[in-house]
């Protein structure tokens, strides 16, 4: 107890999802051209005052050191979270893109994609902000590692410099932002159970031959995007139909089915083996009251589905799949224990850990991702006095599978981001992808 | 059990799905504006099946029936 206590006060141990976003960065800086990073993009009505924007941000971002920290392991062999030394204010890079007329329509999305497939600059660099101004729109993008911050942590953050901006004094903002966390090493009965119970899920999963398409890692391939949009009307008729075909409420496993089946039909078109889908789905194990308490790292576990094509073309069927494994593992407990379990893996060395990742699928983790942030944690409708006409994500896809589609809303929209390692997708299967999306939600 | 009493039991849950404070939890407030999502929803099934024996996941989940915790209750009560 006197350890955990003497850690809790100078340290953040990393938890066991953090450790498995660690092994993923590995493995995507091995493959790709940069890390397990993500990105937030702000669509904004004006172009907001670059020196102001730099010197707020400035003044915001000295309230984090943790920022500026780095991986490191305590001589309990558990990874922690280094803060910088003397809790130095982070060196946060803003880069500035004005896009010319020969930018074309697509622009924005370019300078946004090339900028999250940026890598980062050294080990300290966790952070990047992007500004971007157009002919007709602009954003503000930020470039986050995914060691940092999980999807909500991000929009969280930038919530938190809206308050700022809004007049929320320095020592307040930063007030209940909770940068320590024990060892979590015990009790470890409860654990090596958990593992128990995830191992025998992993098995059972390894057991059938995973659907998957061909990785091409040649070259170290970035990540490429389509966003599609739906406006206040149509998301509300998406989540009309929604209700009626899966139930009320039930939003997240129509759009997963619906996704589901726009991409079995590339699966079927490449003729690709029989087998069955593996998908993971993220899910937000936050407790706290103020989102301060848990800003920072990875609060997330997994759900896992398994479906067989042949359940995929009947919608109300797939629904029905989707919903059971769904309570399944929610009443199983399934995300905690996969959580707990992972906590274990921390001991292991990440290169280790990178290879023993492969074991059980045979080097195929995924058949692709699917992810639905259900509320933008983002609240306000401004950023820097400009409106927000929209919010959305470009994340990069852990690889393999390096394909997913990637759900978020912000004020009554919904979007979807198509995400797809360069050479996954042809460009006519993205064009199909977004016309099915478009359409068949 | 009466709808009073379900209702209780089911703010109480709801309480600890969503971090708020119960007295925050009105009855009649639909389930959206109080932070569930789908997620959420499976959650509180989970929690009807272990407390009331009532597996509704496969059910057609009609809004009516599910959309704030007095008519989930009334719905529960019903079906005991």
């Amino acid at each position: 107890m006197l350890l955990n206590y003497l850690s809790v006060r100078n340290k953040y141990y990393l938890n066991g999802f953090d450790w498995v976003m660690g092994v993923i960065d590995l493995i995507m800086r091995k493959t790709t051209c940069a890390g397990n990073a993500s990105q937030v993009v702000f669509m904004l009505d004006t172009p907001p005052d670059e020196t102001a924007f730099r010197a707020a941000l400035q003044r915001f971002l000295a309230l984090f050191p943790v920022i500026g920290g780095s991986v490191s392991r305590h001589y309990t062999l558990t990874p922690y979270w280094k803060m910088p030394k003397g809790n130095a204010a982070p060196t946060v890079p803003l880069t500035v893109t004005r896009l010319d007329d020969a930018a074309g329509p697509d622009g924005l999305l370019a300078a946004v994609t090339y900028s999250v497939n940026t890598p980062f600059g050294n080990a300290h660099e966790h952070l990047v902000f992007h500004l971007v101004y157009g002919r007709n729109e602009q954003c503000l993008a930020m470039t986050f590692d995914h060691r940092l911050f999980d999807a909500r942590g991000a929009e969280s953050f930038m919530n938190l410099f809206q308050e700022f901006l809004a007049g929320g004094e320095d020592s307040r903002i930063a007030e209940n932002v909770r940068l320590t966390q024990g060892f979590d090493l015990r009790p470890w009965k409860p654990k090596f159970l958990a593992g128990q119970a995830v191992n025998r899920k992993m098995i059972a999963l390894s057991r059938e031959t995973m659907r998957s398409l061909p990785i091409n890692l040649g070259g170290k391939p970035g990540f490429r995007y389509r966003i599609v949009s739906f406006s206040r009307e149509e998301a509300e008729g998406i989540y009309t139909r929604a209700y009626a075909e899966a139930g009320y409420l039930m939003i997240m496993p129509y759009l997963f089915a619906r996704v589901f089946q726009t991409l079995h039909g590339v699966f079927e078109r490449r003729g690709v083996p029989h087998g069955a889908y593996v998908v993971p789905v993220s899910t937000d194990l936050r407790q706290a009251k103020d989102i301060r308490e848990e800003l920072f790292f990875n609060q997330n576990s997994m759900f896992f589905f398994q479906v067989q094509p042949g359940d995929v073309p009947d919608l109300k069927r797939l629904i029905g799949v989707i919903k059971e494994q769904m309570y399944e593992q929610v009443q199983s407990k399934f995300p905690h224990n996969l959580m707990a379990a992972s906590s274990l893996t921390r001991i292991v060395p990440l290169p280790v850990l990178r290879r023993i990742f492969n074991l059980p699928l045979q080097g195929k983790i995924a058949s692709f991702c699917f992810s639905h942030v259900s509320k933008c944690s983002y609240t306000s409708h401004d950023l820097m006095g400009c409106r927000i006409v929209n919010v959305f994500h470009t994340p990069r896809m852990p690889v393999p599978p390096g394909i997913g589609i990637f759900f978020n809303s912000f004020d009554g929209r919904l979007n979807a981001t198509i995400s797809w390692l360069d050479g996954t997708f042809t460009d006519a299967e993205v064009a199909a992808i977004e016309s099915e999306l478009r359409c068949g939600l | 059990m009466t709808v009073q009493e379900i209702e209780s039991k089911l703010i109480q849950v709801i309480s600890s799905i969503t971090n708020q404070d119960p007295a925050a939890i009105t009855p009649d407030k639909p389930f959206p504006d109080l932070g569930i999502d789908s997620l959420g929803f499976v959650e509180i099934l989970v929690f009807i099946e272990k407390n009331f024996k009532l597996q509704l996941i496969s059910t057609p989940l009609n809004k009516q029936d599910f959309e704030t915790v007095h008519s989930l209750a009334s719905f529960i009560s019903r079906e005991l």
